[in-house]
């Protein structure tokens, strides 16, 4: 009896070890071991990019077919208040103002023409005539001012650089008063998306945050939170240029693996890649990558938290220290994020008109070096210091800098302790005036076209990262300058010395990568060279879909 | 009886005003600015002190608890920070998918694991039984997600047979409804057939060694009969737990898969809800899990004392 | 009859009280011997064992520092320098997998022990003085049992961050209540004999007659209890940190190690599979012996009544 029990029990062993055996098999084939060597190309021009790797010039464009996008969810609001979403997902139904070109060059869309008066800082914006809303309304001056002046209502003005008044003086113009000169006016104005004021008045903001109604070729069909949302061709469009796709669709697919495997079994017409062994995948399957440029990039960057000054942080040389020598930053990005990030030592997008190849000036680490400098500074066993990052929202990701960088910091003695903490507290307790915590902040911020606001926003003495770094008076000078500056190349020289001054000599700011966006494209789908416009999200007339 | 019931949904209510303080007062604590997170994070000092006015953050916690549950009495749960749109709507929209899986998941799970567990039962000591109970073990055992995530690896990267994620209403679109539906029903089912199993066997066998039955086996009666007569008809009262356990654990339970084969589901919500500070959806959600679970509970209990005399009502 | 209690020992107390010690030993040897009888739990011990081997020689058997990173060595296959291969940062995957062990063991392990010693003297406690702290202390057990252990955790983790010694406090908070609950019902039971209501008459101490008459009559279902929460603690612990909101960084738990391989599960599904099959064995080894425990405590425990 003892026998055959033993003996079906040997049975179901040997079964489980053989399926253990196949699983293990299964997992053999199909490993791609990969070694990231730092690698990237800086991309050197504001909008570049040439379309999808199958364009053909000139070849003939057929009309209908889908277009499915993916992303990991729908971040931000369709509302005028803020426009983040508006320019990845609502462009085929919203419209701008105007757009930029490859060259950098304004051109009208929804606004016909404009002057720009530098003497009394105004600018007077001349609306097209004749263009509808989808559900019939007119599209005019009033919506211009309702569209540009609600941002008032929800403290998000600086977006468009805080105009002193916004007023329709007609049906057809509008006039923008700003209260100093600066040259950012088109940058501010020209790509905001226009929304119907009729309509927020009568549903109200719950149902315009939901329902997008625009001016453009498409309109809203369906949008299910969390799902998709989708866009079919609307035949009101005021414009005589043909709208070829029949459908743009974007779902929602949150896990990145997912992302990729629904790329490669054809139901995602374009994709951006999201990780590094994502497009090593992807290119080993005979797909090619475009480089999309980085106009609208990412950087994230640690700030050493210096107000405290009895903390280690609070001394030039020692924060000189740990970023010149103290971490192997090419190979962080490269670790983290592969083909897709890459390390840059200069403030905002590498590509902005006053980036030149000298401001980057780490040359991998030196770790014997960086200890012997924190010797010098006073700490020859090293310190220990805290890591505060953020996690959700704009900062994942943060959390496998956070990691990498503590690991990076033990080689040289500093003991870091990574403490997950949401930058818009610490933002908080710095304007309140609260006791300053010490140590090291990670956070990321998109870069636009907009340097000068985004440095003022955010880390102009007033701005909201001001509260944990101490300005040197040079610093500050530097600062003033750029403001003060009245052309374009006073403002590039301007901004280079800040740079200069703030990452390299003052070291208040740690810039850790960039993310260039790598994007793949199906084989019917053909986005051409004139496809992206700058903030205005893409062109959609110049995309359209093979018969597949 | 009518006393018990009373007595029971009293203590229901009592729970769930409990459980709503903790709630507030859990949230209140947490490290995000609630300010920042429904304007942004780009606002300016000025407007943040208005912000700050509108959400009564300058009020003492007390207060706004009162505020907040008044509130919610009328039905109204605020504004989601992450969506933007009522907290009611955002729920609404998501709690149908949770239901509609969870249930689909019983209606296949239950019936499975009582047989199954009344097999092994039966079949005590015998092959069948170590088989079953051993899968079963297995089973029960293994973290759902880690089901889930090998599952996925099997069907969707290497075989390529199914979608990667995503969920569709079967009226909608029954053919891809099914596509989607399959890897996430069987991981909920495979938990809940395990852990049918399991509880079937243990209570068929508690009944099986009770006095009743060896009084009718000396009696002389057949196995059958007494299997059915006796053992099943007790045996299966705490079945009744187990349906109500289950449904208790609806969201939590399913938080898992969502989360793997991202399906947009009440689970994932309150993940995320949690994940990303959206306090007004976090609040809501607790309290909606904790409603769900407590009614659960006090549906069972009447279930009880309904089907089984002998259960003294204390 | 309780008179008696208090004279002094005599020739017949000595050998009563040299029998019971033997009946003990007995007892202990038969369990162990119905416990090992099965093939199956003696593989669950096994499997228990060896993990456990594991976790407390990690040092010895890691081959790196779990937390070193190899520049520019991320995701690479298994190798003789890396025996399973690096993780997304470049840091070996086998020590990392090495140290995990220790992670689940001690979070598990740790937070149950806390929960049950806790929990027990709660419901003791609950048990014997009834009226207000018992009615209290129901009511937070209901409140607990009303929100699942899983949001509990997470908005706590939340509030409080994620260090391992603040995921073992806040684990055993929430497995406090199923312990109390439990040691309650069956102290209940025990206190409507008569010698507890005796000893209470005679004005004996309360921790006393807790520890001596009460808890030893509950001690099989707190241990049958307590074995098979450990399974289920370490299953909250790495569904948590799968969630991504575990133990932060950089230390090394099963659960977050799966969490980071979910999106390499196309080029390095080891990286997913190992850290998943080590889970799975682990927690099925405990439940087995659980289980184990459980069957071999019963026939006992009815022999002793």
């Amino acid at each position: 009896m003892k026998n055959t029990n033993f003996r079906h029990f040997l049975k179901h062993c040997v079964l489980g070890i053989t399926i253990f055996a196949l699983v293990l098999a299964f997992a053999g084939c199909g490993q791609k071991g990969s070694v990231s060597t730092p690698s990237g190309t800086h991309t050197d021009s504001k909008i570049s990019g040439t379309g999808s790797a199958n364009y053909v010039e000139g070849a003939e464009r057929t009309k209908g077919g889908e277009v499915v996008n993916v992303v990991t969810a729908f971040n931000g609001f369709f509302a005028p208040k803020s426009q983040t979403t508006a320019m990845d997902v609502c462009w085929p139904a919203l419209e701008t103002l105007g757009y930029q070109t490859a060259d950098g060059v304004w051109k009208p869309k929804l606004a016909e023409s404009w002057e720009i008066d530098s003497d009394k800082f105004t600018v007077t914006l001349h609306i097209r005539k004749g263009v509808k809303f989808h559900n019939g309304d007119t599209f005019d001056a009033k919506d211009v001012e309702w569209t540009l002046s609600v941002r008032n209502t929800y403290g998000t003005a600086s977006n468009i650089g805080s105009p002193v008044s916004i007023k329709a003086t007609d049906d057809y113009t509008v006039v923008v008063t700003y209260k100093s000169f600066s040259l950012d006016y088109l940058n501010w104005l020209l790509p905001q998306f226009m929304y119907s004021k009729d309509t927020f008045d009568e549903k109200g903001e719950n149902w315009v945050i939901n329902n997008i109604v625009g001016t453009g070729p498409y309109k809203m069909k369906e949008y299910i939170p969390d799902d998709h949302l989708t866009y079919v061709r609307a035949d009101s469009y005021w414009g005589d240029k043909t709208a070829y796709v029949d459908t743009f669709t974007w779902r929602v697919i949150p896990d990145t693996t997912a992302q990729v495997a629904a790329f490669m079994n054809g139901e995602i017409s374009r994709l951006s890649a999201p990780n590094a062994t994502a497009l090593k995948l992807l290119e080993s399957k005979g797909y090619k990558g475009v480089e999309a440029g980085a106009l609208a990039g990412m950087q994230f960057y640690i700030m050493p938290i210096t107000l405290d000054t009895t903390s280690p942080l609070s001394k030039k040389e020692v924060r000189q220290a740990i970023y010149t020598y103290g971490i192997d930053w090419d190979a962080m990005a490269s670790s983290l994020g592969g083909g897709t990030y890459y390390h840059t030592d200069a403030y905002g997008v590498t590509g902005n008109p006053y980036y030149t190849k000298d401001l980057e000036f780490t040359n991998g680490p030196d770790y014997a070096k960086a200890k012997k400098l924190l010797a010098d500074a006073g700490y020859p066993n090293g310190f220990s210091t805290k890591l505060y990052y953020g996690t959700g929202g704009q900062f994942v990701g943060s959390d496998a800098i956070a990691t990498y960088a503590q690991a990076e910091l033990a080689k040289i003695g500093v003991t870091v302790e990574c403490v997950p903490l949401d930058p818009t507290v610490l933002q908080n307790d710095y304007m309140k005036g609260k006791v300053a915590k010490s140590g090291m902040l990670i956070g990321g911020t998109y870069f636009t076209p907009l340097q000068t606001q985004r440095l003022n926003q955010m880390h102009s003495p007033n701005g909201t990262m001001s509260g944990v770094m101490t300005y040197s008076d040079k610093l500050l000078e530097l600062f003033n300058k750029i403001g003060a500056a009245k052309t374009q190349e006073d403002q590039n020289k301007a901004l280079r010395d800040f740079v200069v001054q703030y990452v390299q000599v003052d070291s208040n700011y740690w810039p850790v990568y960039n993310s260039r966006t790598v994007e793949f494209y199906q084989k019917w789908t053909h986005y051409s060279g004139n496809a992206r416009i700058g903030n205005a999200g893409f062109d959609p007339f110049e995309i359209w879909v093979d018969k597949h | 009886m009518t006393r018990y019931l009373l007595n029971r949904l009293g203590q229901t209510i009592l729970i769930m005003i409990l459980v709503s303080f903790l709630t507030f007062f859990l949230v209140s604590i947490m490290p995000r600015d609630p300010v920042y997170a429904l304007y942004g994070s780009t606002i300016d000092q000025e407007q943040y002190e208005i912000g700050y006015k509108e959400l009564n953050l300058d009020k003492p916690i007390i207060q706004r608890y009162f505020i907040w549950a008044n509130k919610a009495l009328h039905g109204d749960f605020g504004i989601s920070y992450k969506y933007s749109t009522p907290v009611t709507k955002v729920i609404s929209d998501k709690i149908g998918v949770t239901l509609y899986l969870s249930i689909f998941s019983m209606i296949i799970s239950m019936p499975i694991g009582i047989l199954l567990g009344i097999i092994t039962a039966v079949k005590r000591g015998k092959w069948q039984d170590t088989v079953l109970t051993l899968l079963a073990n297995i089973t029960a055992s293994i973290p759902s997600f880690v089901i889930a995530v090998v599952l996925m690896w099997v069907f969707v990267i290497k075989l390529k047979l199914l979608p990667t994620s995503g969920f569709t209403l079967p009226w909608v679109d029954f053919g891809k409804s099914m596509k989607q539906g399959v890897l996430p029903l069987v991981c909920l089912s495979l938990v809940g057939i395990a852990g049918t199993c399991r509880q079937t066997r243990s209570s068929m066998l508690e009944a099986i060694r009770q006095d009743y039955v060896r009084t009718a086996r000396s009696k002389g009666l057949k196995e059958g009969f007494i299997i059915y007569k006796h053992v099943m008809r007790n045996g299966l009262v705490p079945i009744i737990t187990l349906i109500g356990g289950s449904l208790g654990n609806l969201i939590a339970g399913s938080a898992f898969i969502e989360n793997v084969f991202g399906i947009p589901g009440m689970g994932n919500l309150l993940v995320n809800s949690v994940n990303n500070v959206d306090i007004p959806v976090m609040q809501a959600s607790v309290m909606l899990t904790a409603l769900v679970v407590s009614v659960a509970y006090l549906v069972t209990d009447f279930l009880y004392v309904a089907v089984d005399p002998r259960i003294s009502l204390r | 009859m309780n008179m008696n209690k208090i004279t002094p020992s005599s020739d017949a107390d000595v050998l009563k009280r040299a029998k019971r010690r033997e009946q003990k030993k007995r007892d202990i040897r038969r369990f162990f011997r119905v416990m090992f009888s099965r093939k199956i739990v003696v593989v669950g011990a096994a499997g228990t064992l060896f993990f456990v081997l594991v976790a407390i020689f990690a040092p010895l058997i890691a081959t790196h520092d779990p937390n070193y990173i190899q520049n520019g060595k991320n995701l690479l296959d298994p190798s003789a320098q890396f025996l399973f291969g690096t993780d997304m940062y470049g840091r070996d995957l086998f020590s990392r997998i090495v140290y995990g062990t220790r992670v689940s063991l001690l979070t598990g392990v740790l937070s149950t022990l806390l929960a049950t010693l806790i929990g027990t003297f709660l419901g003791m406690l609950a048990a014997y003085l009834g009226g207000v702290v018992d009615m209290v202390l129901m009511r937070i057990c209901e409140m607990m049992r009303a929100i699942p252990q899983l949001v509990i955790s997470m908005t706590l983790i939340a509030a409080f961050g994620g260090s391992m010694m603040s995921m073992v406090i806040i684990l055993c908070f929430g497995g406090i209540w199923n312990s109390l609950r439990m040691m309650r019902a069956s102290a209940l039971s025990v206190m409507s004999n008569d010698y507890v209501l005796a000893a209470k008459l005679s004005g004996e101490p309360m921790l006393k007659i807790l520890y001596k008459h009460i808890l030893p009559n509950s001690v099989s279902p707190i241990i049958v209890s307590a074995s098979q929460s450990v399974g289920f603690t370490i299953l909250m612990e790495s569904g948590l940190s799968f969630l991504g909101v575990g133990i932060k960084v950089p230390t090394a738990s099963w659960g977050s190690i799966i969490n980071e391989a979910r999106v390499y599960l196309i080029t390095n599904p080891l990286y997913a599979l190992i850290p998943c099959a080590c889970l799975a064995v682990l927690i099925i080894s405990l439940n087995l012996l659980g289980d184990g425990i459980r069957d071999a405590l019963d026939p006992t425990l009815r022999g002793e009544s």
